[in-house]
């Protein structure tokens, strides 16, 4: 659906401020469009900056690198920042917050349980030894293998959409565990055994039942699911 | 995991990991694959008269018996197995120990009748 600069657009936003709601709802705005393309979070500035101050959301940098925007449009995880609203081929975009993640108000979710999670997997370079030399070298192949794996901006995305992150509140979820691979796989990192023993585990790379909404959700296009294939091999691979 | 073990995880016994489950659900479901098409195929497309006497001439014989206890033994794992991983997904409360025993119970009431009725049959 083309939209046009003068276009009209409802926004059917969840609004939920548990100070002064007994319980959430949701209310539509209109808006404008100004420009071809534009972005659904242009549409909630707008809102936000013309007709109601009170609506709350994340955002920072506006180009989907800081992950602060991670929101459910029209039943689809993704970062408003890069989602055009004519994509929805919709007049009407409803728009939640994460599915599976604690409300603290409007598009706001609480994210202490997944950074948590994130934190567990130890993602940063762990070194045992000095570098040999000056720096540690690592080839253009062997960087070449973390595509895929580095971009990962954590707006949560993937895990909002798992069944498995639903259902289980310990599951570390696809956020956190494409981000262990990314060490994992990493050959400048030498703490490997530690990571894939924290996600070796119920709550880890076997609670994976490889439904695949997490590759849906990515709005960065990566493969969680692929990640979570890779951890498993390497952890049998490891042990047989 | 200091952060992931609860309470509930620390009685898992020594499937703790989950490891040997996972590969294995997918071992006996291959496993079931085989044995599956292979039954199919024998019972239903070999054009044997299937009546009482072919089928006790067969049950009666070693190969079969084998052939008989390894499919139960084989679907059975993967079943209960699989609930297993079904508890694992949804319980998280005391209540996953009760049903696990459940159905470690059921399982072993169901060997031990494919046994019975199995192994010592002589037509
Ligand atoms: C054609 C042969 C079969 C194959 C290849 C197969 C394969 C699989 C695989 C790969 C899984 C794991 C799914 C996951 O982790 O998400 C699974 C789960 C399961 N299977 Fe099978 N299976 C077969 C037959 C059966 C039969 C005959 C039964 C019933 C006795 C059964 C019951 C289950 C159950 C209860 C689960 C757990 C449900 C789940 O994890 O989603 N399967 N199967
Ligand atoms: S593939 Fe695994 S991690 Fe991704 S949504 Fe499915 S269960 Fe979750
Ligand atoms: S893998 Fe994709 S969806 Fe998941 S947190 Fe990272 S960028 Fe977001
Ligand atoms: S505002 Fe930074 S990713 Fe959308």
């Amino acid at each position: 659906m083309a939209l046009h600069v003068g276009d009209k657009v409802v926004f059917k936003i969840f609004r939920y401020d548990p100070e002064k709601d007994k319980a959430p709802y949701y209310k539509d705005y209109e808006v404008e469009i100004r420009r071809e393309g534009m972005m659904v979070l242009t549409g909630l500035n707008q809102i936000k900056w013309e007709q109601d101050p009170s609506l709350t959301y994340r955002r920072s940098c506006r180009e989907g690198v800081c992950g602060s925007d991670g929101m459910n449009i029209n039943g689809v995880n993704t970062v408003s920042c890069m989602s055009h609203i004519e994509d929805y081929n919709s007049n009407v975009l409803v728009i939640k917050p994460l599915p599976g993640f604690p409300i603290i108000k409007d598009l706001v979710c609480d994210f202490e349980d997944f950074f948590n999670k994130y934190y567990v997997v130890k993602p940063y370079l762990i070194e045992k030894n000095p570098p040999p030399g000056r720096e540690r070298l690592q080839s253009i192949e062997d960087r070449e293998r973390l595509n895929g794996l580095y971009e990962c901006i954590l707006c949560g995305c993937c895990s909002s959409s798992c069944p498995s992150y639903w259902a289980d509140p310990d599951y570390l979820g696809p956020s956190a565990m494409i981000n262990a691979a990314r060490f994992v796989f990493d050959t400048r990192d030498e703490g490997s055994d530690e990571r894939l023993d924290a996600v070796n585990n119920i709550h880890g790379v076997w609670r994976c039942h490889t439904i695949l909404n997490c590759i849906s959700a990515c709005p960065k296009e990566l493969n969680p699911t692929k990640a979570i294939g890779m951890l498993q091999k390497e952890i049998l691979k490891r042990t047989y | 995991m200091m952060y992931m073990r609860g309470f509930i995880d620390r009685y898992q016994g020594s499937g703790k990991s989950g490891e040997w489950n996972w590969l294995f659900q997918r071992v006996s479901g291959a496993a079931l694959l085989v044995l599956l098409l292979g039954h199919f195929f024998i019972e239903h497309f070999t054009g044997v008269q299937i009546d009482y006497q072919t089928v006790s001439a067969r049950l009666a014989s070693t190969g079969w018996k084998l052939f008989d206890l390894t499919f139960v033994v084989f679907a059975l794992y993967h079943g209960i197995n699989g609930i297993f991983m079904v508890i694992e997904d949804y319980v998280h409360s005391g209540w996953r120990v009760f049903w696990k025993g459940f159905f470690w119970i059921v399982g072993i009431l169901y060997l031990v009748l494919a046994a019975i009725t199995i192994l010592p049959f002589k037509g």
